[in-house]
């Protein structure tokens, strides 16, 4: 199975920029400019690693995770922040479990791809037998 | 009846990059490693296996009633709470969501005991949002353990780190590949 | 042929003698089996004897010469004995006294042998010895085992005795019969001896038979017990195992037999066997301990395994015999216990109410970390668990001690009650105090639960609304500045005694008055004053005043007062608010002058540095603005260019776009200090100081090696300070690295400490480069770089001003000494052992 990501961001720039880089490393990669087009774009059946920008208008990152929790179309998925701060953010409270790492902008391109790389093979990772006790 | 070293770890967001930072090179520790990280179900097996790659001891999914071993690590499943039974065994227990989360770092180091003779226990929090592990690491500290927090320049998020340093019970700050250190030095030789 | 025979006859000797001592010893276990039974039995059937008696009262007691318990009359009421007789057979009988009164013995004539009386061993142990009596008795020539207890009244005094005498079951007959073929047998045996050759084989036959019974008969007697047990020989293998064991694992006894643990079981738990079989078999006797077994129906269950050796036929251990206990439901419930309260000393800890729990005997059970803060107390005295000295000292902290010690009492008396008051501390601290009891779902009291709020500040905001306004008239009255307060209708309410003094018109002559009569002793006519614009904006004020400003309500504002009377122009410094009432509404206004004609030059200079101090923060908080906002353009950049260059061959224009970026992750990284710098500049508050010792923090910062330099840690472990241990990760890490950068090869840093009292000194010496004096002073500057040559693009120049930041947010020193270039540099710094309060 081929890795997928998807960039979620406001700043044509930064994703047009993301895809390059990632395109040029061969990874397969589509752009939302929006919470609400990456909650189609996972409705059509996207998953794989969702790089989220926070600060969006109309629709934050972190409202697009609580619906994508809600709507059910988190499984399948891992989530990375996209932020200028690195702060901790209290909006972030009660959905923590979903955000599996943070990226500070401007992120270093190298240690992006690497990060990349490793959740996506995560990702492939299959369930052997799934018995939960 | 015998009990393992134990070295306890509690992480969240930026977890699994920070462990992968952790584990590789580490050489196997006389010790069971127990990580507790925020997971929803479905991603547990998947960080497991991951970080199964990177690490000299094997990593796999903690099940109830498992007898701990040293030299293996065991991930805290999601959706349910870790405990340890006497030092020595693992409870998955169903229950609310301590901190906002499930597993919640400070349920599983407050099961931690006083352990006998001279087993060791080491509690670390590393990067993640929120404040869970903080009165974790308070008791693990008060049974005499030794306890780590990850420094703010290497976290993708100081806040549990920083809710646990701020405890004031927090014995090292420092970035994971020093904590590696620390800890395999910490562990040298107390082996059987 | 004849030493055959003589070793035929040995060997049928000592089989022989092996077939009777464990005929013997199978013998009086089944005889001491038995008898346990029947005792049991026996104290089954007094112990009914007394729940039946005990469901018709409640109190033995002699009235009238009759027995009653409760209300019951026993004498000659024969419903309970003959109940029991029903039950267990035997017989029963109640004693009044030492005389039968209800009885079912019956005497020679066939009828209730009611008025006779107890002699015997029985009467010596209950009425001499105040005991009860168990023995064998002949009651009708038949064997029957008997029990007496004694009956006593209310004050413990004997009034009758309660007697069961139980038949000799069965099994005990049938193990007479049993009995008599084997010794029988035994016998045949032992005389055939004589006839050697013919009876040899019958002999070898006999003995054959009689192991086989031997076995068949403990094997039953093993099916018949509920618990699952094993036997394993000495080197692990399983010898067999009783029918509860085979449905308790799921294995039949041929699936078992002949196997190790490890042939059957998971290997952590068959090495957790065998450790503990091979323990045994090293030191014969008894095992207990708990462990796990997989069960038939798949899960673990925990087990306590109660093991122990058995003798070989040569006399050395044989092997073992092991009887397993199920207890997965006990510690099912254990874990629950122990989930609960740690959830509950989550949930605790997270409270913004001190907790205390102590349990029906007042001893503490819990209590969480708010609890110590509010009431201050050490952890020591709380870790004793006993109430009493946490409670004095929190008496030693209550204003009134007597009235809280007796509520205190007076709600340990009466357990079912819940309490709520207010208690005030000697250090100005006001409490709600909660207080209710914990009860089970039984009813039954456990304990009780002491919550406490600190509501302080609430209360005093209470206190203070409800007399503020008189307060204020009182203070107003003596406030140093002349002060002057107006009503809603504008008219003066209060004109206190500088106003007197300032002004030279008194009190009584101005209270009361309105239409602009305060303004007179000011300008000399009716005219608005300060007081009279709090409505207008700053714009307006300006028109009127030198200097306006405005923080919140009050306005600050300077004015020129004119020449009037005898007095000279006065220049002065004006405060005006209004009042509001606690529903938000304004009931008046107030207005406060002070001549500063003196010191107007220094308030001058005072205001200067205001805004200097203004701008400074307006400053900055553009500056991290700037730095977030520029951070997003410059993503594409950083992300871009390395991609590009990548694509280049013409090495010259690849040289060119490797320059760009460069820059950019300069200037991405200059963001981050210069971000890191203003978020230092800010204050710190004295809760984020913690105790550190400080050869542990940096021990911890040391833990990777750095090329060739060496580091040495020389500070002593009992240095404690106080310090944000983020910020002084921050200034170690930025020293030591930039000792090393300018170390030579295999080069020293070197880390030492010295204390005083009040502070510690720290050096951070290198063997570098060395500075020249006038360096010395500037390394710590912004941008300042000392050798422009060794201009490095990962260095901007800000670290040591990073450090000197941290240093004085500690309120200590640095600086740099060095014997001059290329004899190294060292870098003190001083940390104070206990950060003072700053505001």
């Amino acid at each position: 199975m081929e890795t997928k990501v998807m960039i979620v961001d406001d700043n044509e720039y930064i994703r047009e920029s993301v895809e390059i880089l990632l395109q040029t490393e061969g990874i397969q990669i589509v752009s939302s400019a929006s919470g609400n087009e990456c909650l189609d774009q996972l409705e059509t059946g996207f998953r794989g690693v969702l790089l989220m920008d926070i600060m969006m208008p109309i629709m934050d990152g972190w409202d697009t995770i609580r619906q994508i929790v809600k709507r059910g179309l988190y499984e399948g998925n891992i989530i990375l922040m996209l932020t200028a701060k690195r702060e901790p953010d209290e909006k972030m409270e009660g959905i923590q479990t979903y955000v599996t790492d943070y990226v500070t902008k401007p992120f270093n391109p190298m240690e992006l791809l690497d990060m990349i790389k490793y959740y996506a093979t995560i990702l492939k990772n299959e369930n052997p037998c799934h018995d939960s006790p | 009846m015998i009990h393992p070293n134990i070295v306890m770890i509690g992480v969240s967001t930026g977890g699994p990059i920070a462990l992968r930072k952790l584990f590789s090179d580490l050489p196997p520790l006389n010790a069971a490693v127990i990580i507790v990280l925020h997971i929803p179900q479905g991603m547990d097996f998947r960080i497991a296996k991951g970080l199964d790659a990177v690490s000299s001891m094997p990593v796999t999914l903690a099940e109830d009633g498992e007898y701990l071993r040293e030299r293996h690590v065991y991930l805290a499943p999601g959706g349910f709470h870790l405990m340890l039974e006497g030092n020595s065994r693992i409870i998955l227990q169903e229950g609310p969501r301590i901190n906002f989360v499930q597993p919640s770092v400070d349920v599983a180091m407050k099961s931690v005991i006083k352990p006998l003779k001279n087993a060791k226990i080491i509690g670390v929090i590393l990067t993640g949002m929120g404040k869970d592990g903080a009165s974790g690491i308070e008791h693990i500290k008060a049974l005499g353990g030794i306890t780590f927090a990850q420094d703010k320049e290497s976290s993708a998020i100081y806040g549990m780190p920083k809710a646990a340093a701020d405890t004031g019970a927090v014995d090292f700050e420092c970035a994971p590949h020093k904590i590696r250190k620390k800890i395999a030095e910490l562990l040298e030789g107390s082996g059987k | 042929m004849r030493t055959t025979k003589k070793l035929i006859v040995a060997n049928s000797l000592i089989a022989l003698v092996i077939v009777l001592s464990f005929a013997m010893f199978s013998l009086s276990r089944l005889y001491t089996e038995s008898l346990r039974e029947e005792h049991k039995n026996l104290e089954r059937s007094i112990r009914t004897f007394w729940e039946l008696i005990g469901h018709k009262g409640t109190g033995f007691r002699l009235v009238g010469g009759q027995l009653l318990v409760g209300d019951y009359v026993i004498n000659g009421n024969f419903e309970v004995p003959d109940k029991v007789q029903e039950i267990f057979g035997g017989v029963a009988t109640v004693f009044m006294g030492d005389v039968r009164v209800s009885t079912n013995v019956l005497n020679d004539n066939g009828k209730r042998a009611v008025g006779t009386r107890l002699v015997g061993p029985a009467y010596e142990a209950v009425f001499k010895h105040g005991k009860s009596y168990r023995g064998e008795t002949l009651i009708l020539g038949q064997p029957y085992l008997s029990a007496y207890d004694p009956i006593r009244d209310n004050n413990g005094d004997i009034i009758g005795v309660l007697f069961v005498g139980a038949k000799k079951s069965s099994f005990l007959e049938e193990f007479n019969q049993i009995r008599s073929p084997i010794i029988f047998m035994l016998a045949v045996l032992l005389t055939s001896l004589a006839i050697v050759s013919l009876l040899l084989l019958k002999m070898t036959r006999k003995f054959e038979s009689a192991e086989a019974n031997n076995l068949n008969f403990l094997k039953t007697l093993l099916n018949t017990i509920p618990s699952p047990i094993f036997y394993k020989n000495s080197t692990g293998h399983y010898l067999g195992c009783n029918k509860a064991f085979e449905s308790y694992v799921g294995l039949s006894q041929d699936e078992l037999v002949g196997k190790t643990a490890h042939e059957l079981w998971l290997k952590e738990l068959a090495d957790r066997y065998q450790q503990q079989d091979q323990a045994l078999l090293n030191n014969p006797g008894m095992q207990f301990y708990e462990s796990s077994v997989t069960h038939a129906d798949g899960k673990l269950h925990d087990v306590i395994f109660n093991k122990a050796t058995f003798l070989g036929s040569d006399g050395s251990v044989g092997g073992l015999v092991g009887v397993i206990l199920d207890i997965s439901e006990r510690k099912q419930a254990e874990r629950e216990l122990a989930f609960r309260n740690i959830l509950l000393s989550v949930q605790q800890e997270s409270s913004i109410d001190g907790i205390l729990v102590v349990d029906e005997n007042a001893k503490i059970l819990s209590y969480n970390r708010r609890f110590r803060e509010i009431m201050n107390i050490s952890p020591q005295l709380l870790e004793s668990k006993d109430d009493s000295p946490v409670l004095e000292y929190v008496t030693g902290q209550v204003v009134n001690p007597d009235l809280f010690l007796e509520r205190v009492k007076y709600l340990y008396a009466h357990q079912h009650e819940t309490s709520r008051d207010e208690i005030e501390l000697q250090n100005g601290s006001i409490l709600d105090r909660y207080s209710a009891p914990l009860h089970g779902s039984d009813g039954r009291y456990y304990g009780r639960l002491w919550t406490f709020r600190d509501i302080t500040d609430r209360k005093h905001a209470e206190e203070k609304v409800k007399n503020a306004y008189q307060q204020m008239l009182d203070i107003v009255e003596f406030l140093p500045d002349a002060t002057f307060v107006l009503n809603e209708q504008k008219r003066v309410i209060a004109w206190n005694k500088a106003m007197e003094a300032l002004t030279g018109v008194v009190k009584s002559e101005i209270l009361g008055k309105g239409d602009y009569e305060y303004s007179l002793p000011f300008y000399g006519e009716r005219r608005p004053l300060l007081i009279d614009y709090l409505g207008e904006d700053d714009d307006e004020l300006r028109n009127h005043y030198e200097y306006v400003q405005r923080d919140d309500r009050t306005i600050f504002a300077q004015v020129t007062l004119p020449p009037l009377n005898n007095r000279e122009s006065r220049f002065v410094s004006i405060t005006a608010s209004p009042l509001y009432d606690r529903c938000g509404k304004q009931v008046g206004s107030i207005q406060s002058v002070r001549d500063v004609t003196e010191n107007r030059h220094v308030n001058q200079e005072k205001s200067r540095l205001e805004l200097q101090l203004q701008h400074s923060r307006m400053m900055q908080s553009v500056m991290v603005q700037l730095g977030h906002d520029l951070k997003t353009p410059l993503t594409p950049l950083t992300t871009l260019l390395p991609i590009f260059s990548k694509q280049i061959n013409d090495p010259q224009l690849k040289r060119l776009v490797d320059i760009c970026s460069e820059n950019a992750l300069q200037i991405s990284e200059l963001i981050d200090k210069t971000l890191n710098l203003a978020s230092l500049s800010t204050m710190l508050t004295s809760a984020e100081h913690k105790n550190i010792v400080l050869t542990y923090a940096l021990d911890a910062l040391l833990a990777s090696s750095f090329g060739d330099v060496s580091c040495q840690n020389a500070i002593a472990p009992d240095i404690v300070i106080q310090a944000v241990p983020d910020q002084l990760n921050k200034l170690f890490a930025n020293l030591i690295s930039n000792a090393i950068n300018y170390s030579p090869p295999a080069g020293i840093v070197r880390i030492t400490a010295e204390q005083t009292e009040t502070d510690v000194t720290i050096a951070v010496r290198d063997e570098g480069i060395g500075l020249v004096p006038e360096h010395l002073e500037r390394i710590f500057d912004e941008f300042y770089k000392v050798d422009e040559s060794r201009h490095e693009l990962a260095r901007s120049g800000l670290g040591l001003s990073i450090c000197r930041r941290i240093v004085l947010n500690h309120q200590g020193k640095i600086w740099a000494e060095s014997p001059g270039t290329g004899k190294g540099t060292t870098i003190f710094f001083t940390l104070p052992r206990n950060i003072q309060q700053s505001n």
